[in-house]
């Protein structure tokens, strides 16, 4: 095969493997983007920089927090993932071709690729291992151009504790590859002893080193410094067998046999069929879908795209309390909640406002119901707890920015000025911090504001403590102290409705009388009462105003069914699996 | 991780301070304002130590640059000219010791769109009183029930220079508080690690304990320790602390206690000391001994049904004898401010050294006046019985935690004046009459409003000299698990 086929193969290789990479970051898995973009505050300030640059493993912190904050535009993040990833590959190729010359099996220098994008699956795993494989993997293509062997034999010495102060632990692709190189390229083993020994020990001495230096970190943090996982106290082995692979698979490129030309396209057939089998493995088993749903759930609500979360349900109803939470805010922000929520799946109370848990994800979650029913105040805390929940220390963006809001809405201009201000520093928060920082102290811009100026209305006029055990009673009082608040008055019902209180339900239901007005009474309110008053047997004289016959009728169908089949179950769930009765009997509260 | 962060900082400062002297504008067309310039932190009228760092400043409003000039009356000046107030360190020393008992005029020339504008001089005064070597803090973010990355720093106060003394980082999953040290002498340190793997950290003559002081008689760990005078005895306090959060956006967080009571622990012979008066149906805490070691104060209040009845919890400063001698106390508890009766709550009681003062806060009720926006510095004079608001530090917002430099004539306090949320620390001098001069901000490298950090400062200590802790061996111990059981 011609040298120049080989060429063009290998560019083509290069050009759809970015592509893949891209749909696959930027579309199919883009969620987890969003997911990461949020769990960081990446500040363009000198500051930051030097934070970060001071520690082992620094740079590759700060260009991996760099790259992730594109995701906030998934297909710029997708594709600035996917660039890195084909870099890698180059890299991986050109140090093959410096242990020997091998087109027909360049192919396989994806394989690290593939892995790396395999291991960028896991949500906690961060972009800066990937940006340390690449410095780490460039650091040997310069080494690779270094003509006397002498001034190789400096430069390596030299880069390998500059390597692990940039890169971290990822270095050891640096100190393994070029020795071994030298070894096989020039048949000479002595540089094991030479190059490879130093190399290592002077790399193994170097977390101690730099545990004497900065004292205020355990050692495990410098022996995998670089911080490529989110929990910086973790051990994950994935992404040090893909370090370890991708400083080796150069060098099998010497045992790989030479084909000629039909073989060769042999070759290329069954090591593209390896690529796919790899990459068909990497989505099916190593992509997690629950939580890129789960994810979606959340960034659609971050962005208030409320019709999205309820094109996602109709799709598939979610069923985890956190996505099924997400769908009753989407079904609330849309006017929807009592008519349509047991049209969908309900996971009970915690699946209308679960509770507050240790995490770095769920309270920003759940904040955002906290944050539209105007307990503003916890919707503060939830985010400002969740921001200090994130394992390696980070700050988060969505979290600064939920902060400024609340404290604007809650008139602490000073506060939201300071959050403003590190927003002001950001790539994609600038000039929304600064269009928020014209309304600083500006109460009747304020007031007027669609959103900033009802929530404030919302606020508690009478103090009271938040409680997870007496949601509703917060709700009541957010409604008693201010009846326009229609989603307090919604989500009171719909508490009592899903924790099957009708005593309670039936007592509140009167509350929104002359204030919160509907057409006809919505769907699950009207099944609830229909209930309630087949319970008095149909009392003529307690009979629910504006309650419809028909629903008193579809009520009686279903006692009907319920009575007499065997398994009502599976036959009410064909035909009355969408209405509260059926919640009432068989659903999880 | 600070040193090599700290070169490069001032290695940049330095840069752009040659940038910016290169790039000096030259003053033309300047109108007269007969008013103080607005500058941030306000330093106009402040005394000072001689040796505090620079005293850098902004314009606090849209000024382009400001053009600064501090002459010494005794000699000396500096020029600048920038965006931003950044006095070089060693011509700011200098200036300082020339000037030592005299003050300094300072002139701020301001461009503004239509020009620049010179500004009515300010003094800061230069006090002939010397302050300690440094401040040791805990850096936390105001937070609620979680914590990311904190820890307790000591910032040398001739300059900018700040180092973790540890750090929550060191041991996983752990919290660092509660640090204390005998009359800013840092031989003798208490503090806490909390969590799993936690301890009482003590440090008494180069020797490092980790110690456990639960028994089966105290409440709980000790907190908020105070040094005896011998350094022989730490007082604690144990408190079954809570927390909730409200619902009114005019306060977030009330934090009380279901019960708490006083403890003193015997270095020496790594027994706790109590007494029936310290551990009584009602609240006891905030404990400090008397310079002189034959008194410890503290607060207390009467039992209340918590958290119904939060907003009665009203502490009093009290006062019960000890022998320490014998390690006994007294038999009768004195009541030295009874705020109760003022509708008050009296926190943290902090004995002058010299034995003239004891400066507290006071507050609506309870004891945790941080989150108190009424919270004030009051101060009790011990030899005329004069108990007053320091009205001269006070400000709208939050007065909290205090402690006095090691010659009595300094105190450092925290403060939530700046936005009412992170707290800064401000200092401010006593002189032998009692009069207390204007407070100053903590000197900041950065002297614009907006500072970055999510921290707010918290639990201030003088410290004559450095810390010295051995961290490897602190954290070897609290991974060990070993721990010195108190009895």
């Amino acid at each position: 095969m011609k040298r120049r086929t080989h060429a063009i193969i290998g560019w083509t290789t290069t050009v759809s493997l970015g592509l893949l990479f891209w749909f696959f970051f930027a579309v199919c898995y883009r969620h987890h983007g969003h997911y990461q973009e949020q769990m960081q505050l990446f500040l363009f300030t000198p500051a930051y920089f030097l934070e970060l640059i001071g520690r082992p493993g620094g740079l590759a912190i700060y260009l991996g927090r760099f790259f992730t904050q594109f995701f906030y535009d998934s297909f710029t993040g997708g594709f600035l993932v996917a660039l890195l990833l084909v870099a890698l590959q180059r890299l991986v190729r050109d140090a093959a071709n410096q242990v020997t010359r091998l087109p027909s099996a360049q192919l396989l220098t994806c394989i690290p690729s593939l892995l790396y994008a395999a291991v960028l699956c896991d949500e906690n795993m961060l972009l800066n291992g990937l940006v340390a494989l690449v410095g780490a993997m460039a650091a040997v293509a310069v080494y690779n151009r270094i003509g006397r062997p002498a001034a190789r034999a400096v430069y390596y010495l030299l880069m390998v504790p500059v390597s692990y102060f940039l890169w971290g632990v990822g270095a050891l692709v640096f100190v393994l590859l070029p020795p071994l190189t030298e070894c096989i390229r020039r048949r000479r083993w002595t540089f094991l002893l030479t190059l490879l020994l130093p190399g290592i020990l002077l790399f193994a001495a170097l977390p101690f080193l730099a545990k004497a230096v900065y004292m205020q970190y355990p050692i495990e943090r410098y022996l995998l410094a670089g911080d490529y996982y989110r929990f910086v106290h973790a051990y994950p082995v994935a992404f040090l067998s893909v370090f370890l692979f991708t400083a080796l698979l150069p060098l099998l490129y010497r045992v790989l046999p030479r084909r000629r030309y039909a073989a060769a396209r042999m070759q290329y057939a069954s090591q593209l069929l390896l690529l796919a089998l790899l990459a068909a493995l990497g989505v099916w088993r190593v992509a997690d879908w629950k939580k890129e749903e789960l994810m979606a759930y959340d960034y659609y609500a971050r962005v208030q795209k409320w019709n999205s979360i309820l094109a996602m349900a109709d799709k598939k109803a979610p069923t985890g309390p956190l996505t099924v939470a997400m769908l009753n805010l989407a079904l609330s922000r849309t006017d929807h909640l009592p008519e349509y929520m047991f049209t969908y799946y309900q996971n009970g109370t915690e699946g209308l406002i679960p509770s507050f848990a240790k995490d770095h994800l769920q309270p920003l979650m759940v904040g955002e119901i906290y944050y539209w029913l105007g307990l503003i105040n916890t919707a503060q805390r939830f985010a400002f707890d969740a921001m200090e929940t994130i394992p390696d220390y980070q700050k988060s963006v969505r979290a600064v920015k939920r902060l400024a809001e609340t404290n604007l809405i809650n008139g602490r201009y000073a506060v939201a000025a300071k959050y403003l201000s590190l927003l002001e520093n950001t790539l994609y928060y600038r000039s929304w911090a600064k269009q928020t920082r014209t309304y600083l102290a500006n109460e009747a811009r304020i007031n007027a504001h669609p959103e900033w100026g009802t929530l404030r209305s919302y606020r508690p006029g009478e103090d009271f403590f938040f409680s997870e055990t007496e949601k509703d009673q917060m709700f009541g009082l957010l409604f008693q102290q201010n009846p326009s608040n229609r989603m307090a008055y919604e989500y009171l019902l719909a508490f009592t409705l899903l924790k099957k209180d009708l005593p309670a339900f039936y007592r509140y239901y009167p509350l929104g009388e002359g204030t919160i007005t509907y057409g006809m009474i919505p769907r699950a309110y009207r099944e609830a009462l229909a209930l309630i008053w087949s319970q008095v047997n149909y009392d003529p004289a307690r009979k629910p105003h504006g309650l419809s016959d028909r629903a008193v009728g579809r009520l009686e169908n279903y006692r009907g069914i319920f009575t007499t089949q065997s398994d009502p179950a599976s036959a009410l769930k064909r035909t009355h699996g969408d209405s509260y009765w059926f919640y009432f009997h068989f659903g999880t509260n | 991780m600070r040193t090599i962060k700290e070169y490069l900082r001032i290695g940049i400062a330095a840069l752009a301070l040659c940038l910016l002297t290169a790039c000096a504008e030259q003053l033309k067309d300047v109108r007269e304002v007969m008013e103080l310039p607005a500058i941030y932190p306000d330093y106009t009228g402040v005394t000072i130590p001689a040796t505090l760092a620079p005293l850098n400043f902004s314009y606090d409003g849209p000024a382009e640059r400001i053009d600064v000039v501090i002459e010494g009356t005794r000699g000396g000046k500096i020029h600048l000219q920038g965006k931003t107030a950044r006095i070089p360190a060693a011509k700011w020393q200098s200036l300082l010791q020339q000037n030592k008992g005299g003050q300094l005029n300072v002139t701020v020339v301001a461009k503004f769109d239509d020009g620049w504008r010179r500004f009515v001089p300010f003094p800061i005064y230069i006090s002939d009183a010397p302050i300690d070597y440094g401040l040791v803090y805990r850096l936390v973010a105001p937070g609620y029930e979680v914590y990311s990355q904190m820890g307790i720093y000591e910032r040398d106060l001739s300059s900018f220079s700040q180092k973790p003394l540890i750090e929550n980082t060191l041991i996983a999953s752990s919290c660092v508080n509660c640090h204390s040290f005998r009359q800013t002498d840092s031989e003798y340190v208490s503090l806490h690690v909390r969590g799993k793997q936690g301890g009482t950290v003590l440090k008494t003559n180069g020797e490092t304990d980790i110690l456990d002081l639960k028994t089966a008689e105290t409440l709980g760990r000790g907190v908020y320790p105070y040094w005896h005078p011998s350094g022989r005895f730490v007082a604690y306090s144990q408190n079954d602390t809570r927390q909730v959060f409200h619902a009114r956006d005019d306060k977030r967080v009330e934090v009380f206690d279901l019960s708490s009571d006083l403890t003193v622990y015997d270095v020496v012979n790594n027994k706790i000391l109590t007494s029936p008066l310290l551990s009584t149906p009602g609240f006891e805490t905030y404990p400090a001994f008397s310079p002189d070691g034959q008194s410890l104060y503290f607060c207390l209040a009467d039992f209340q049904n918590m958290p119904a009845a939060y907003t009665d919890v009203q502490y009093n400063l009290c006062r019960i004898a000890f022998d320490a001698e014998t390690g006994r106390f007294g038999e009768q508890v004195d009541t030295l401010v009874c705020a109760a009766a003022m509708g008050k709550s009296v926190s943290f009681p902090r004995p002058s050294y010299d034995g003239k003062y004891i400066l507290y806060t006071l507050a609506d009720y309870g004891n945790f006046s941080i989150w108190h926006k009424e919270a004030d510095l009051w101060l009790l004079d011990l030899r005329t019985g004069e108990n007053r608001p320091l009205t001269e530090v006070n400000s709208d917002d939050t007065e909290s935690y205090h402690s006095w430099s090691s010659n009595s004539r300094w105190f450092v306090f925290s403060s939530r004046r700046d936005d009412g949320l992170y707290t800064r620390l401000y200092l401010a001098s006593i002189d032998a009459d009692g009069k207390v001069t204007k407070p100053f901000k903590l000197p900041q490298q950065d002297g614009r409003r907006q500072d970055p950090s999510f921290y707010s400062f918290n639990i201030p200590e003088f410290t004559a000299a450095p810390v010295e802790l051995d961290l490897r061996e602190i954290e070897r111990d609290l991974l060990s698990g070993k721990r010195r059981k108190a009895e």
